[in-house]
């Protein structure tokens, strides 16, 4: 391929870039909110969530989140502007909260900075644009002359050490091939230069070899940075810093290696017990957590540890044993939509007791303090048990 | 562009190509690295708290009915903590806050553990059952996470200072030590600044 045209394609490449480095930053701004919902809802994208993970408030699941969109919603309801709203986050956590740099000390530059390399991407492009791709050749006798000879020499050069090299045995023949048959394709096309330029014709003209690296070279590192800087000025996650010096760890970074080793020196701690066991649940260590859960059941009769075991002995198909435990659970604590749930399932899926199953269910579309998955789906069931079979 | 002797055109587009490449260059890496220092760099932000007022939000008790302003506690220092039973750090910290709250009571010096981020309140009570209660301590709770919003409590635990005009004058973000309580609570007694000190990671939970 033609340097230059290499060249345009490197500044197509950086200016495309850039362009979606921009379009991405300003894209959320630029959407037109209408409705208090849609407001809240962009408002809260913007916002950091303090406790997730450097997630926005709108997409982490934790209930600061809802808690910090009831404030949004609240303040939206209120007719407060968006500026005053974000003026508001950011007076009390600082501005590490707005996932949109301001405008003030160094934010411009953010801002600024993807926008001048658009602008000189462009102006790279239109300059190669303007400058045809077959230029007329070197005058006979001129320096650029001299060099395209010279360039010439060295293939001829190459060709001898290749020869040399297969003599040798350093190649195979397939290698060597191949290597003359490029070879020879380069000297063919210096050597047109070199013809025209005696005759003044325009040829397409031939790269130097070390500039042809060169832009090899700098289009791998200008392509290793762009796609390093749009990361990094698309993402929101590569800071968690703010007020705190050390970054705010979340507990999912918190192994649970580490956690039980704390456990294990201080046996007695329930709530820090029953955490581990329901961190073990999510990453499937389904015994590991068994343990801890019966551990704190030797120490209490803990409902949240009985509807635990109770739900591991239904994976494990106990399913008399799972319904023993979710009773009790339950008998201590009958506001428990968790452990309604779950027993509505071991009874209907795994006792086949579809009319036990109905008293559980009915229970959670009642409650007020059910999460709507878990009504959604006891709805859902309940209508099953309902329908003949 | 003016017109050039065709030996010379080649090496003159060449060069300034490459210095427009280079710019490009230069700025996508000022952009990373600017977007770098965006919250790491503690200089940037510091609590905004700090100098203000205390903020005006009623904390309900913790297990008692009716709420805490702490504001009305003015003409008292204040040491405002977070807590919750799953961190590692409170359990830690708490026997100096105990002891603390113990040694100042005479100084005019009130506590207040603030529980945030239980998912019951049951939760609370059972840690506070384990580790003992502060006589001279007063407990509330966070709902809706208000009094976190208005203190911009980024993790837990953390511990706010208030002195008897009802300024925020400290935040400490970590477990606390006796060591750093007294020193701190000193200071404010004497009326100097304290600004912002980090002990240690602070714990977050999505939960």
């Amino acid at each position: 391929m033609a340097d230059s045209r290499r060249r345009s394609l490197a500044a197509i490449v950086i200016s495309l870039v850039a362009l979606a480095v921009i379009v991405g930053a300003l894209w959320p701004r630029g959407e037109t909110v209408r409705t208090d919902a849609e407001r809240s809802e962009h408002i809260a994208s913007r916002l950091r969530c303090p406790f997730c993970n450097g997630e926005s408030i709108a997409d982490a699941t934790s209930r600061v989140a809802r808690d910090l969109e009831v404030v949004i919603g609240e303040q939206v309801a209120a007719g407060r502007t968006d500026e005053q709203i974000y003026e508001f986050f950011a007076e009390r956590y600082g501005e590490s909260l707005l996932l949109d740099p301001p405008l003030t000390g160094w934010g411009w530059a953010l801002w600024v900075l993807p926008l001048g390399a658009l602008v000189l991407g462009v102006a790279a492009v239109a300059r190669r644009r303007r400058h045809p791709q077959v230029v007329p050749v070197p005058t006979a006798g001129s320096l650029e002359a001299a060099r395209i000879r010279e360039q010439l020499d060295h293939v001829e050069l190459d060709r001898t050490e290749v020869m040399e090299q297969q003599a040798s045995g350093e190649f195979d023949g397939g290698t060597a091939t191949g290597l003359f048959a490029s070879l020879d394709e380069e000297a063919r096309t210096l050597a047109s230069v070199l013809a025209a330029s005696e005759t003044g014709e325009s040829v397409p003209y031939p790269a130097g070899r070390g500039r042809r690296t060169m832009a090899g070279v700098a289009f791998v590192v200008v392509g290793v940075i762009a796609i390093g800087g749009t990361l990094l000025l698309t993402t929101d996650d590569a800071d968690d810093g703010g007020i705190v010096d050390a970054p705010p760890i979340d507990l999912a970074s918190i192994t649970t290696d580490r956690l039980e080793e704390v456990i294990l020196a201080n046996p007695d701690v329930i709530p820090m017990r029953l955490l581990l066991a329901q961190m073990l649940m999510d990453e499937r260590e389904v015994a590991r957590a068994a343990v801890h859960f019966g551990e704190v059941l030797e120490r209490e009769d803990n409902p949240e540890a009985m509807a635990w075991i109770g739900y591991i002995s239904f994976l494990a198909e106990q399913y008399e044993t799972a319904e023993g435990f979710l009773e009790d659970a339950l008998a201590i604590e009958p506001d428990y939509p968790q452990a309604q749930w779950w027993l509505a399932n071991v009874r209907l899926l795994g006792l086949n007791d579809a009319a036990g199953a109905i008293g559980p269910l009915q229970d959670l579309l009642v409650s007020s303090s059910v999460p709507e998955d878990i009504r959604r789906a006891a709805g859902e069931m309940l209508r099953q048990t309902r329908e003949p079979s | 562009m003016t017109d050039r002797e065709p030996g010379v055109k080649q090496a003159g587009g060449d060069g300034l190509f490459w210095v427009l490449m280079a710019a490009v260059i230069v700025l996508l890496v000022l952009g990373v690295v600017i977007s770098r220092r965006f919250g790491s760099d503690p200089t940037i932000t510091a609590s905004p708290l700090i100098g203000k007022p205390v903020p005006l939000v009623t904390v309900p008790y913790l297990e008692e009915p009716g709420g805490l302003v702490i504001a009305d506690l003015e003409g008292q220092i204040v040491v405002v903590n977070f807590w919750a039973s799953w961190c590692f750090g409170c359990r830690q910290e708490h026997p100096a806050l105990l002891s603390a709250a113990e040694e100042y009571d005479n100084f005019g010096v009130t506590f207040v553990a603030v529980n945030y981020q239980d998912n019951t309140v049951g939760r609370a009570i059972g840690f506070l059952d384990e580790v003992g209660r502060g006589e001279h301590t007063v407990y509330v709770r966070d709902e809706g996470s208000r009094t976190a919003l208005e203190f911009g409590v980024l993790g837990l635990p953390e511990t706010f200072f208030v002195n008897r005009e009802g300024v925020v004058v400290g935040k400490v973000s970590g477990p606390i030590t006796g060591r750093l309580l007294v020193e701190t609570l000193d200071k404010i007694l004497l009326g100097q600044t304290i600004g912002q000190v980090t002990t240690g990671e602070v714990e977050n939970r999505a939960g």
